[in-house]
């Protein structure tokens, strides 16, 4: 039970933003800093971004917004938040600070991603980012028009830095389709999904992960005879929410030899998102082929 | 940074439900901790998640099961208007039973469960015109019960066999004071969160018991304390970018300790 409040830290300006005074610039807010990347590739010296979810240690799932969140989304011009519960302390700061002319773009709304068990880590749908990037585009070319050509051009560029990644996840689709895999978290399910790989764990065990509950002794053993009698080529390991049970998964995991690969919810810092997704992509590729 | 603070609507509508859950926290601490039933706190708030967790199964929204939730223990708790050492020990059972249920309704809920809790950790700098407005009926509701049993609901808290034998309804008004307390509790956790409610309800009380053994002056002094710390502990974070709810608590924590040096001295 998640009574105890883990307060997460003050907002972190992104790397990249060098030389961009504070206040300067379109005022773009991301409750992720996935999107703050994107935006800020995309707007360049036009936009100023503030992240709130950044620290790649910390369990998003735990966060509780302190009040500098809450001035940067009362002064933003935009917006950018996932949605699907993922990020709901948005919504009460915005509801905080009522404000007509601030524009809010949702991904999930986008996507198209709805109901209660659809999967919040929308970042990872690979083929989905050209569109999330232009939402990501509209908004700021909508928010400030003079600047539009830049946001056109941001996208454009932002769009071609993608083939490698999507070079990546199909070589590993039609190398691997059909491989089985399992996850401790549904974190990476649309780059599963889009690389045509299949996930074993149970949506039991993974589930009560995801929520930080515990897992039924059913669903624990199901989780680690996977791993015992190797009946996945890889488990994808969420690094950012651990605990005693997903340990003892990746143990497992290690003892039988199968390869674990860490991956995250947040974007690690001096990364881009492009080089981060990729890296995983690579690692999984790699684990695969062994 | 703290002046531009300042000018936020947010911030406004913070220091707004900061002092009305601070006026009804501190009244209706008194009653509480009088009665020696802090834990009972703890373990409405706590279970009120497990309400939570009943709706989603049953796919009613998680508000209405969190204020259902909190109401049916506060319910048990005051019928079975315990007394010394026992309501310790009959408090701790309900709540060990209350988590496990709560337990039980997570597993059996399809889908995933952070998209309907996150809306019991309330924020202080996330309150909306529509949550204080709220928010203020309940305080409204809620004092305006303690107003109507004051004295019956003092004498049985203070001395409960004398206040028998005089014939005050003791397990009426029982009822009526965790009643009371869980509608308190259900609202204000959604506003302010968990850790607030509980410093709020019991700290600012027990300072002041300290400090007097008056009780109309005890009641208008745990109100002071409680406002006191939240409109510090919010401005402190303003100025501070520590979390409000440290500073609340830290502040109430700072009162207590002195009542307590005061009084001995």
């Amino acid at each position: 039970m998640r009574t105890i409040i883990v307060i997460a830290s003050s907002t972190a300006l992104l790397a990249g933003c060098g030389g961009a005074k504070a206040g300067s610039g379109l005022a773009v807010v991301a409750a992720e800093n996935v999107y703050g990347d994107i935006a800020q590739q995309i707007g360049g010296a036009h936009v100023h971004v503030t992240s709130i979810l950044s620290d790649p240690n910390a369990d998003p799932h735990l966060f509780e917004p302190g009040s500098s969140n809450a001035l940067a989304v009362a002064t933003a011009a935009v917006v950018i938040q996932n949605g699907v519960g993922y990020d709901a302390f948005m919504t009460k700061l915005e509801n905080a600070s009522p404000n007509a002319k601030r524009s809010i773009l949702t991904i999930a709304d986008v996507l198209g991603v709805h109901g209660r068990n659809a999967n919040p880590h929308l970042w990872y749908d690979v083929p989905a980012l050209g569109r999330i990037a232009r939402a990501i585009a509209d908004a700021l070319e909508h928010a400030d028009p003079v600047h539009s050509s830049a946001y056109r051009a941001g996208l454009t560029r932002f769009d071609a830095s993608l083939v490698p990644l999507r070079r990546e996840v199909a070589r590993i689709r039609s190398t691997f389709a059909g491989s089985a895999v399992a996850y401790t978290e549904p974190v990476p399910g649309y780059l599963i999904d889009a690389a045509g790989l299949k996930n074993l764990a149970p949506s039991s065990f993974t589930r009560a992960i995801e929520d930080g509950t515990e897992p039924s002794p059913q669903a624990f053993a199901a989780m680690n005879a996977l791993m015992t009698r190797r009946l996945v080529k890889v488990l994808l390991y969420n690094s950012q929410a651990v605990s005693p049970i997903t340990a003892r998964v990746r143990a497992a995991a290690v003892h039988a030899h199968i390869p674990v690969i860490g991956v995250t919810e947040t974007l690690p810092p001096k990364r881009s998102f492009q080089e981060w997704q990729l890296a995983q992509a690579r690692q999984l590729a790699a684990a695969l082929a062994r | 940074m703290f002046t531009d603070l300042l000018a936020q609507h947010f911030v406004h509508t913070a220091l707004l439900a900061g002092a009305v859950v601070a006026v009804v926290s501190g009244a209706i601490g008194i009653f509480v901790v009088t009665r020696g039933a802090s834990f009972a706190v703890h373990a409405i708030s706590e279970l009120g998640f497990t309400g939570a967790a009943g709706a989603l199964v049953l796919g009613i929204d998680p508000v209405i099961g969190m204020i259902s939730g909190s109401l049916v223990v506060g319910l048990v708790l005051g019928l079975l208007s315990l007394r010394g050492r026992e309501r310790d020990s009959a408090i701790g059972a309900v709540l060990a039973f209350g988590l496990g249920i709560g337990v039980l309704f997570l597993s059996l809920y399809r889908g995933y469960a952070t998209q309907a809790t996150n809306l019991l950790f309330g924020s202080i700098v996330g309150v909306s015109s529509r949550q204080l407005f709220e928010l203020t009926i309940v305080a409204l509701i809620v004092t305006a019960g303690l107003a109507a049993c004051y004295r019956p609901l003092l004498f049985s808290s203070v001395d409960p066999e004398v206040a028998a034998a005089r014939g005050v309804p003791l397990r009426a008004l029982s009822v009526a004071i965790f009643l009371l307390l869980a509608l308190t509790t259900a609202e204000a956790i959604q506003v302010v969160g968990v850790l607030l409610v509980l410093t709020l309800v019991i700290t600012p009380a027990a300072a002041a018991q300290r400090l007097t053994a008056r009780p109309g002056l005890a009641l208008a002094l745990s109100i002071l304390v409680a406002l006191v710390a939240t409109e510090g502990g919010i401005l402190l974070s303003l100025a501070q970018s520590w979390p409000t709810s440290f500073f609340i608590s830290a502040i109430s924590f700072a009162i207590y300790i002195a009542a307590r040096v005061f009084k001995r001295s």
